[in-house]
């Protein structure tokens, strides 16, 4: 095989492997800004500003040591309600490529104040998505430039370099625990590590008073082995796209299982990961958005899948877990939770009452003229 | 839409990407790790030696002017951060050396800590600080953990105001 076919196949690999065309990875961006304003929180750098400088320890190599203490309290509070600007802006699509840049660069720099506290966090995934597909085409339908007419060249290849950054950042991970000997039978770096983090938090996670009794070397050895090879194999997956979309499903139960046990979830990466869903999801989404209205679309799946849905919401609202906290701003879901449950109880009990009574109208109405009245 | 027809340039991309990934990676480990760094935590050493592994705790003393002495926890103090940060912020402090120029930063910090404890400044003003780090064993055969020995600690005096 020449070296020019060779090129040209792997091109083609690239241009085709994670497909997707502009209007699904248009309901992606959607999906990104929504799920992130509505239910994650936008990240919140406010609280940043009333430290003393004797605590500012930033990374040697970031942007905040070339501060000598963290910028005034105003600062933050004017680099969050830029983040909140940013991110509606992109949500509706206006100007996408250069709020999604500016959108990262606001990230990373405020993040790397927040991290000025010996402690690098690693949510790097969720701030440089925009970033990465700020040229990818992904505010090119269903937005304000749309309607402007202000379309990008479609390179939806580039959501092959972001699968190759996820499978790249899991190899990261487990490069080090390769190295370190986790693979070592005679030793159990997990439970060591779980055992750490069990003792030196106020809170110890959900199912961490279970695992702190198992002793079993076997258990423990085998989450070790787990966690060197799904970590090291995630970076080989991204070359078979069926795979990757596997490892990704993986990884969700990974990070949950994570976060049982030593409260760290990644919740933010859940976002990332959003973007190798099977094509067939944003298909069928496309078609929704473009040929029907919510009506037509009701049908008893439906109503299953909004009882799922509310069944989540109540998850979310009753245990507040794992989002929300110091620095994610309250998501407009928990704003509203807390509006409607503290400040007007009364009006919220009527407008729940009158809800379930509109959507239980609604579906025994619908129900019978189906299947009695067949009209 | 316009499809981007330049032809290798998702190939050259792709190919760049991935060496900019491994270089700072590479760069990360070799020194130090940067921000932004495209990586994900690793852990890094086996914690357990000999089926014992060493759990790191921290305590605070505030020492009044009217001669009382108050043990805090750090979450009180530090309660504007959040608690995966406080060790770091914890050991940051332990290790910070002063020097003559920063002085006014140990008085900005007795006047932060007075803010966070909402001491009254006029009637018992916070004479000192004092920080210490244990350490504990955990012996995994036997789960059991074994009493607290200091492995460090650090005073910080304020100027009474």
């Amino acid at each position: 095989m020449s070296l020019n076919l060779l090129a040209n196949k792997i091109n083609d690999w690239v241009k085709t492997a994670f497909y997707l065309n502009d209007k699904e990875l248009s309901i992606f961006r959607i999906l990104y800004c929504s799920l992130t304003i509505f239910i994650i929180g936008i990240p919140n750098y406010s609280w940043l500003g009333n430290h003393p400088a004797i605590i500012f320890n930033p990374p040697k190599y970031s942007i905040a040591a070339l501060f000598h203490d963290f910028p005034s309290a105003f600062f933050f509070e004017l680099l969050s309600l830029a983040l909140v600007i940013c991110f509606i802006l992109l949500l509706f699509g206006l100007y996408t490529k250069t709020v999604s840049l500016l959108l990262s660069f606001l990230m990373l720099f405020g993040q790397s104040f927040m991290f000025s506290f010996g402690k690098i966090d690693h949510n790097i995934l969720f701030v440089l998505l925009p970033m990465l597909l700020a040229f990818s085409g992904w505010g090119n339908c269903y937005s304000i430039d749309s309607i402007r007419k202000k379309h990008l060249p479609s390179r939806t290849w580039l959501i092959t370099i972001v699968a190759l950054t996820v499978g790249f950042a899991m190899f990261t991970a487990g490069v080090p625990k390769y190295l370190h000997g986790w693979l070592d039978v005679s030793t159990q770096a997990t439970q060591g590590y779980f055992i750490k983090k069990y003792y030196s938090i106020a809170e110890p996670a959900l199912i961490a008073p279970l695992l702190i009794k198992i002793k079993s070397a076997v258990f423990w050895e085998s989450l070790d082995y787990l966690a060197v090879i799904f970590e090291l194999f995630f970076l080989v997956a991204v070359f078979k796209p069926g795979v990757f979309r596997f490892f990704i499903f993986l990884a969700l139960w990974f990070h949950f299982i994570n976060g049982m046990m030593i409260n760290v979830f990644f919740v933010s990466n859940y976002l990332v990961y959003l973007l190798f869903l099977p094509r067939s999801f944003y298909r069928s989404l496309q078609r929704f958005l473009d040929n029907g209205s919510w009506l037509d679309h009701f049908n008893y799946t439906n109503l299953f899948i909004a009882l799922i849905l509310g069944l989540v919401f109540y998850f979310y609202i009753v245990f507040n877990f794992p989002f929300g906290d110091l620095i994610m701003l309250p998501s407009i879901l928990k704003v509203l939770f807390i509006f409607f449950t503290e400040k007007v109880e009364l009006f919220t009990s009527l407008l729940l009452v009158l809800t379930g009574i509109g959507i239980g109208t609604y579906c025994c109405v619908s129900y019978l003229r189906e299947k009695i009245f067949h009209f | 839409m316009t499809e981007d027809k330049t032809t290798f340039k998702p190939l050259i991309w792709f190919l760049l990407f991935g060496l900019f990934l491994g270089i700072q990676f590479l760069f990360s480990i070799k020194y130090e790790e940067p921000y932004p760094c495209i990586r994900l935590p690793g852990f890094g050493s086996i914690p357990d030696i000999d089926s014992k592994v060493e759990i790191e705790d921290f305590d605070l003393h505030i020492y009044y002017s009217d001669g009382q002495v108050e043990r805090v926890e750090h979450q009180e103090v530090f309660r504007n951060i959040p608690w995966w940060f406080i060790p770091g912020t914890m050991n940051h402090l332990l290790k910070r050396e002063i020097s003559s120029k920063e002085v006014q930063q140990i008085e900005d910090f007795g006047a932060w800590l007075e803010s966070q404890l909402s001491a009254e400044p006029d009637s018992n003003t916070i004479k000192k600080l004092e920080i210490r780090k244990y350490k504990s064993v955990f012996d995994m055969n036997a789960g059991t953990l074994s009493d607290k020995t200091v492995l460090s600690e650090k005073v910080f005096k304020f100027a009474l105001q």
